[in-house]
């Protein structure tokens, strides 16, 4: 009996793990259930018996069979993908794009000093992000930063050129994430909710909220 | 590299390690989606927040949508040592928690969601120490045992019997109750303990009420 699953310690205390874990699912003890896997979160092996253990439970309680569940997984899936589901994630404008649009537009309206075009030069390597919304107030605040004395009309000129690349770069990076999400959800049945209802979790949740280790329930 | 050019590095370095675990998590909830998936629905089954086995699908897939809303919300939380499976389960549980205070709350007084399994475990209420003890009684008095079997049903007392008189594994076990899942033979197991240890408890405050 040298593979006797209860003759070994480790598999003797997941042995009782498992039968704590059984009892508590019958009471339907919360607290219970989540100090079981507490422990299965550091033992891969205790964890992959309780995974078992849900598959014997979830038959005995004649709860969908794993295939017809798998449609449902497979629409949970396209559903949750960071990039379906997530905001979309759009890069940091940075001073230096800013200026390098500037400078493209000066070389063809060649209306600008040569002042303004030395200092706008320095900015083009500059990887400092610019503030956003580019009103006046975040646009002069950016330039205290820079500590770049260039005329009004080229802070104004930037304010303009930096709002108008934020607007078009995030109309891109939604319209791309829109296009993902249609390619993909093509060919499954609808959605059974609103995307805005999608998250579904609470609204003052904050970002510890739920995850274990991080905030002990109760 | 000025202040501003090296915050704005750090920040691009933090991004960056933002969308590694986020890649890492998604590829675990990928694989790990249809066990939580069950667990979920076995919970929700349980703790009859849905009544009708096609609800409790739908009632599931919510909160699987808040475990997964709230594990990609910090992708970082997730440790990759961790077993992906139990950690998400453990977060469906937290959900689960505040579902039920939700519903606990709505109402006006508490009302227990859970009603014990069956009539004889109502009666017993038998606890994890309980259990325990009984299961330790069983493995060192094999030849006592036979006599306590008798407080328990022929199917209980036959399981109980391979497993604690004759000694099988759990492999044994599963083939001769008829070449059955391990695990299923594990759970009639741990059941038909539970049975035994509240037949036994029930028993002994019986006798202790009587010779009051």
């Amino acid at each position: 009996m040298s593979n006797d699953r209860f003759n070994d310690r480790g598999e003797m205390e997941r042995d009782e793990a498992i039968a704590q874990y059984i009892l508590a699912f019958d009471h339907g003890d919360l607290d219970a259930l989540a100090q079981i896997l507490d422990r299965a979160i550091d033992d891969p092996e205790l964890d992959r018996q309780i995974a078992g253990i849900n598959a014997v439970l979830h038959a005995e309680a004649g709860l969908p069979r794993p295939e017809e569940q798998a449609q449902v997984v497979r629409r949970l899936l396209l559903r949750h993908f960071p990039d379906e589901t997530a905001e979309p994630v759009v890069r940091p404008l940075t001073v230096g794009e800013v200026a390098l649009r500037l400078q493209a537009d000066y070389a063809t309206s060649g209306a600008i000093s040569e002042h303004d075009r030395k200092v706008n030069q320095q900015l083009v390597s500059s990887s400092v992000s610019v503030p956003l919304p580019a009103h006046g107030a975040n646009i002069a605040r950016l330039a205290a930063q820079l500590q770049l004395s260039a005329s009004e009309a080229y802070w104004e000129a930037f304010r303009r050129t930096a709002a108008l690349l934020s607007v078009a770069r995030e109309r891109t990076e939604i319209e791309l994430a829109a296009a993902r999400r249609q390619q993909r959800t093509r060919s499954s049945p609808p959605s059974r909710r609103k995307q805005s209802q999608v998250s579904g979790a609470p609204k003052n949740m904050d970002d510890t909220e739920g995850h274990p280790r991080e905030e002990p329930t109760q | 590299m000025s202040d501003d050019d090296a915050r704005s590095a750090q920040l691009t370095q933090v991004q960056a390690q933002k969308t590694d675990s986020a890649q890492l998590l998604r590829s675990v909830i990928e694989r790990e989606c249809l066990d939580v998936c069950r667990g979920i629905e076995n919970y929700v089954w349980r703790l009859r927040l849905a009544y009708r086995r096609e609800d409790v699908a739908k009632y599931a897939e919510e909160v699987f949508q808040e475990v997964v809303v709230r594990a990609l919300s910090r992708p970082e939380a997730y440790n990759p040592a961790y077993s992906g499976h139990g950690w998400l389960l453990r977060i469906g549980v937290n959900v689960l928690y505040e579902h039920i205070r939700r519903i606990q709350r709505d109402r006006e007084h508490l009302v227990p969601l859970v009603d014990p399994v069956n009539e004889r475990e109502s009666k017993g209420g038998v606890t994890a120490d309980q259990l325990r003890q009984m299961h330790d009684f069983a493995v060192q008095q094999r030849d006592g045992l036979m006599e306590l079997l008798e407080l328990v049903s022929p199917q209980d007392r036959l399981i109980l019997q391979y497993r604690y008189v004759e000694g099988l594994n759990g492999h044994e076990l599963a083939a001769v109750l008829g070449g059955i899942n391990e695990n299923a033979a594990r759970v009639r197991l741990h059941r038909a303990l539970q049975h035994l240890s509240a037949a036994y408890y029930e028993a002994e405050q019986a006798g202790e009420g009587g010779r009051e």
